[in-house]
C-alpha cells in the first residue's frame, strides 16, 4: 500500500512538472500559433489516452455502460471541440484581429468540453480507483487548456 | 537540462521496481507516452504538429465511434435496422 501510495505522489509529480514545461517554453512572439498548435496537439493525445484508459477499465468491469456511454459521448464532443479548433488553426497563418475572435471563441468550447467531461464524466464515476486513474490522465489535458486559457488572456490580447 | 528525457528514462525504471502495481504500471506507460509525444514536438515544425493532432483527432473519431455502436446497438449509423427474411 505504501509503495503504491509513493508510485502515485512520483507520477503525480511527473505530471505536475510536464506542466511546468508548458510554462518554461517562453518564445519569440511569432510562437503564439505554434503554442495553440501544441497545446491543441496535447488535448488530442490526452483524449486519445482516456479513451484507451476507458476501454481498459470497461473492460475489466470497472466502469458501468451508463458511464461508459456518458464518457465516450462526452470525449466525442470534446474531440470534436478540438478538431473545430485544429481545423482553424490550420487555415490560420498568423494570430491577429481578424481571427481572433474566431479562434477565442473555438478555444472556449474545447475548453468548455472538457471541463463537461470532467464534472458531468468523470467526477461521476462510481468506481473511485477507475475515477482516480482517469482523473490523472484529465490533468494532462487541463495542463494544455491553462496553456490555452494563459493565451487567451495574454499573448492574444492585441498588443498594439 | 532535458529533464524530460530523464523522466521519460525514469518511468520504465519505476514500472519495473514496482512490479504489481497493476493501474499504476498502467498509468506510466500512459504519462510516457504523453511525455513522449510532448517531446517529440520539439524535433516538429508547427505544421507537422497541426498534421499529427488533425490525424489523432480522426483515429479518436473513429474510436469514439466504435465505443458508441457497442455501447448503443442498433442506435448507429445507417446500422441494420432488419433481419433478412
Amino acid at each position: 500500500m505504501k509503495r503504491r501510495k509513493m508510485w502515485t505522489t512520483a507520477l503525480t509529480l511527473v505530471l505536475a512538472l510536464t506542466c511546468l514545461s508548458f510554462r518554461c517554453g517562453g518564445g519569440p512572439p511569432e510562437d503564439q500559433r505554434r503554442k495553440l498548435v501544441k497545446a491543441a496537439d496535447d488535448i488530442a493525445g490526452g483524449i486519445s489516452a482516456m479513451i484507451d484508459a476507458k476501454r481498459d477499465l470497461a473492460g475489466k468491469g470497472r466502469i458501468t455502460q451508463d458511464e461508459d456511454r456518458r464518457l465516450t459521448q462526452l470525449l466525442t464532443v470534446a474531440n470534436d471541440a478540438d478538431g473545430a479548433f485544429i481545423s482553424r488553426l490550420k487555415s490560420t497563418t498568423v494570430i491577429d484581429a481578424s481571427n481572433r475572435a474566431d479562434l477565442l471563441s473555438l478555444l472556449s468550447k474545447v475548453t468548455a468540453a472538457v471541463n463537461d467531461l470532467n464534472s458531468s464524466g468523470i467526477l461521476r464515476i462510481g468506481n473511485a480507483d477507475a475515477q482516480k486513474k482517469l482523473s490523472r490522465i484529465m490533468s494532462s489535458i487541463t495542463a494544455a487548456i491553462n496553456i490555452l486559457a494563459q493565451l487567451q488572456t495574454a499573448a492574444m490580447t492585441p498588443t498594439h | 537540462m532535458d529533464w524530460i528525457t530523464i523522466i521519460e528514462s525514469l518511468l520504465p525504471l519505476l514500472s519495473e521496481n514496482f512490479a504489481g502495481a497493476g493501474d499504476a504500471a498502467e498509468l506510466a506507460d500512459i504519462a510516457l507516452k504523453l511525455i513522449q509525444r510532448i517531446k517529440s514536438q520539439s524535433g516538429m515544425t508547427t505544421d507537422e504538429i497541426l498534421a499529427r493532432a488533425d490525424l489523432t483527432v480522426a483515429q479518436n473519431k473513429i474510436k469514439l465511434a466504435e465505443d458508441a455502436a457497442k455501447l448503443n446497438p442498433g442506435g448507429g449509423t445507417g446500422g441494420a435496422t432488419g433481419g433478412n427474411p
